[in-house]
């Protein structure tokens, strides 16, 4: 078992990276559809303009998952397992993190902005574009994250 | 490239000719109204109130709207997900004033529909009130009598309901006082259930006494419903009255139906009052006399001369048309050629120029169509989105708005087709070997691959935004060289360029071997901060604020810093699209190569490639927004301009065709 420590390691960083930031997503895609579907009752027309602001804490959860899908790539489960010393490992696991509490935390921050901007599209639909871009300000947080873990597990089997 | 130039024009005509001006007016769509100020001292000037009249026409035309809504409840317009594409039905002006003839029937229709639907309404809810009482009193359908009788002459009869379930005997053991004496009664148990059962008892009326109690001591309620004929026959009667209510609704409802055919005149209504509104909104503009009338407004230079001359020779008036004022707030309308038009919705979204901006669109297109290409970085998807725009380009000839996007998505299209093309990817990393003309052509990258060279990637980011920051601070600096502060132009933005170009000269040190190449860098960096220390203080009025401020300025370093940074998400986005369609590749082929294999690759194929297009279509579009929105205009564009909004025909259903009598 313990020889395989590294492996296991990787593996629960790629958990942790497509599990938190995931569940950050659905909080915030959650938060921002309950808002948006309570606009929809009244305006049904509004839909098209509220799913963009929906669908935007959506995409950490797809950093995670990218950030995942890399390790998994680089230990080799998804062909034949590479050997992963138990540093490997762990450093897999650490450069996990950066994408799942950034994706976490800033797709919950990136829901509240959206729901303020449901009620923009709510009451003045021309500004909605306005809305969008406060939203996606939060977003390059996630995005750094994002890269800085994808530019760690790209480089881990160098060590 | 350009701002529309604007004139002030003002027209003086006669009071009579007044509407079928405005009217004209309306139709060319030129001439962006001005509120009329009449001046303090001028007598006989007056405004004329319109409102009433607009808010007849916003009542008739919610009542249109109505009636629309509640037709297409019951007869559903049959509507292809294209439609919405499509551009709006053309009419001549002959057809135009028939169907605005029909415009009193028309509403008088939308009325009567919106009558019916209430009758309608009003049915459902008796309906459902007349349901729910012969559902409650299904249960004691088995009796007889009312459920009001209480006996006759010589007999008491107890009619109502005890908690529980009963049987017969239980209950006729319950009425005896004591458990000797019999109670001559006719017991029935009309209904029973879990929590409650229905009685009927019918005994003699000496009896009344000792039934009552014993039956209060049981807990007998009134019946909930007291009838005045034996439920049966009642709940026969509600049903009758049921199905009449469902004829009757049936009926109104086909009569709805009926007039469906009215649909486009409705349709056409809703238009020819929305545009009488706003006609009535452009009287209130303007100011009459007692025999004259004087509009005023803005028009494009470009569109003066011909409204001037068809004006004149249809109407007797005078027409002013002169340069506005410089401290004018006159309206802003961008002109510009393809590629650039179709992203001016994205710059006035965001704020029209002021009267000292350039119009930022045809450098930002250059930037928009490229960053967009490199976020979405998909070949395949590149080919997708070009295609589709286009097919609908040319078979549904889409208008206006609509128009606009369709481009400007295919233009992003063809960019993304160039930056996938560089990245080898089509469809992930669905890699295909295309045979053509006997020479096997393989789609691997042209450039690189970003996912296996991130680094690569991420300093390209930086290098594009870097160089839109810079060609920002020159938007900028032309500005200020235009105005005449050529000095300001210099200190302001060429001091920073210096500084730039040094910090690159040391940056590209470290690359090239060029002996004291460094050095150089860090000179030429020095020379651009001092300059800017010495110089960004200078409104400031003392020695030390002046110093102060030129430190403070350089720390807008930082600044500039993070606004490259900030390009990272082209890299960012740029891999995402790539890796998770190859996951999707990767999810397809599971299923190995067999027909089932085939069949599952071809389903998560479509799907997966679908969900992966909308979200990074998505991503790209609102980054790249943010990207000129944030990074971009915040270096030169001021905003706060108003936009350009012409009297003109504003319909959404139908449109004149292009005029070819003279009417």
């Amino acid at each position: 078992m313990f020889d395989q420590m590294g492996i296991l390691l990787a593996i629960a960083g790629a958990v942790v990276a497509a599990l938190i930031a995931c569940i950050g997503s659905a909080k915030g895609v959650g938060m921002v559809s309950e808002a948006a579907t309570a606009v929809v009752i009244e305006d049904p027309s509004k839909f098209a303009k509220l799913l963009i602001l929906q669908l935007l804490p959506g995409t950490q959860g797809l950093y995670g998952f990218v950030v995942a899908v890399m390790v998994l790539n680089g230990i080799g489960v998804l062909g034949t397992i590479n050997d992963i010393s138990t540093s490997q490992g762990l450093a897999y696991f650490v450069a996990c993190l950066p994408v799942a509490i950034g994706g976490w935390l800033s797709a919950i921050a990136q829901a509240r902005v959206a729901v303020t901007g449901v009620s923009i599209v709510s009451k003045t639909p021309n500004e909605s574009s306005k809305a969008i871009i406060s939203a996606t300000l939060v977003e390059f947080y996630a995005l750094l994250s994002f890269i800085i873990s994808f530019l760690m597990v790209m480089n881990i089997n160098k060590l | 490239m350009a701002k529309v130039r604007m004139k002030r024009i003002e027209i003086i005509s006669l009071l009579t000719d007044g509407k079928s001006i405005i009217e004209r007016l309306q139709r060319r769509g030129v001439v962006d109204l001005l509120q009329y100020e009449i001046p303090d001292d001028q007598n006989g000037i007056e405004k004329i109130d319109t409102s009433p009249s607009i808010q007849l026409f916003e009542r008739n035309s919610a009542a249109v709207r109505q009636a629309l809504a509640i037709l297409n409840e019951y007869s559903p317009e049959k509507q292809s997900i294209m439609a919405s594409f499509e551009p709006r039905t053309a009419i001549s002006t002959a057809e135009f004033g028939e169907m605005a003839e029909k415009t009193e029937m028309s509403i008088r229709t939308a009325n009567e529909i919106i009558k019916l639907n209430q009758k309608i309404n009003e049915n459902k809810a008796s309906l459902k009130a007349r349901i729910q009482y012969a559902e409650s009193l299904e249960a004691w359908s088995f009796l007889e009598v009312p459920t009001g009788f209480v006996g006759t002459s010589q007999t008491a009869a107890f009619i109502g309901t005890l908690t529980g379930q009963w049987d017969r005997e239980r209950l006729i053991e319950s009425l005896k006082p004591d458990p000797d004496t019999d109670i001559p009664a006719e017991v029935e148990i009309v209904y029973s259930f879990r929590e409650q059962s229905g009685i009927f008892i019918l005994t003699h009326k000496e009896y009344q006494e000792v039934c009552t109690q014993a039956l209060r001591k049981l807990g007998f309620a009134q019946p909930p419903i007291i009838t005045e004929k034996p439920p049966s026959v009642v709940i026969e009667e509600y049903r009758q009255a049921i199905d009449e209510l469902e004829q009757e609704n049936e009926r109104l409802i086909s009569d709805i139906i009926s007039r469906a055919d009215m649909r486009q005149q409705l349709l056409f209504t809703l238009d020819y009052l929305a545009m009488r509104a706003d006609k009535y909104n452009a009287l209130q503009d303007i100011a009459i006399t007692r025999q004259t009338m004087i509009i005023e407004g803005y028009i494009p230079a470009e569109n003066a001369d011909s409204l001037v001359k068809e004006l004149n020779e249809k109407y007797l008036l005078s027409i002013t048309v002169s340069e506005p004022d410089e401290d004018e707030n006159a309206p802003v309308a961008f002109k510009n050629s393809m590629p650039a038009a179709a992203i001016e919705d994205i710059t006035s979204s965001y704020s029209m120029p002021s009267k000292d901006d350039v119009d930022p669109n045809p450098v930002m297109a250059f930037f928009y169509y490229l960053f967009f290409g490199l976020m979405l970085s998909d070949a395949g998807y590149g080919v997708l989105m070009a295609l589709a725009c286009g097919l609908i380009l040319k078979f549904k000839k889409p208008e206006g708005n609509m128009k606009r996007n369709m481009q400007k998505f295919m233009l992003c299209g063809l960019s993304t087709v160039f930056w996938g093309a560089l990245f080898g990817s089509w469809f992930g990393s669905f890699v295909l070997k295309v045979n053509l003309f006997g020479q096997e052509i393989s789609l691997s990258p042209i450039w690189f691959d970003p996912v296996a060279q991130p680094m690569t990637l991420l300093i390209l980011s930086f290098a594009l935004g870097f160089i839109q920051v810079v060609v920002g601070l020159g938007v900028k600096f032309y500005m200020l060289w235009r105005s005449g502060d050529k000095l300001g132009a210099v200190f302001d933005i060429g001091f920073w360029w210096v500084l730039f170009a040094g910090i690159l000269t040391v940056l590209a040190s470290s690359m090239v071997s060029i002996p004291r190449l460094d050095t150089i860098g860090i000179g030429v960096a020095a020379a651009g901060a001092f300059g800017l220390l010495l110089t960004q203080g200078r409104s400031s009025p003392s020695i030390f604020g002046k110093l102060l401020g030129g430190l403070g300025s350089l720390y807008g370093i930082t600044g500039y810093f993070s606004d490259i940074l900030s390009y990272c998400r082209l890299m960012a986005l740029g891999l995402v699209t790539g890796i998770i369609g190859t996951v999707v590749n990767t999810i397809g082929s599971m299923g190995g190569k067999g027909i089932a294999g085939t069949i599952l690759f071809i389903i998560v194929f479509i799907f997966g490639h679908s969900v992966n297009l909308g979200i990074n279509v998505l991503g790209a579009y609102v980054h790249c927004n943010r990207l000129q929105y944030v990074e971009f205009f915040s270096k030169f564009y001021e905003g706060g301009g108003r936009p350009y909004s012409p009297l003109k025909v504003n319909t959404k259903h139908y449109k004149f065709k292009e005029e070819t009598t003279n009417v």
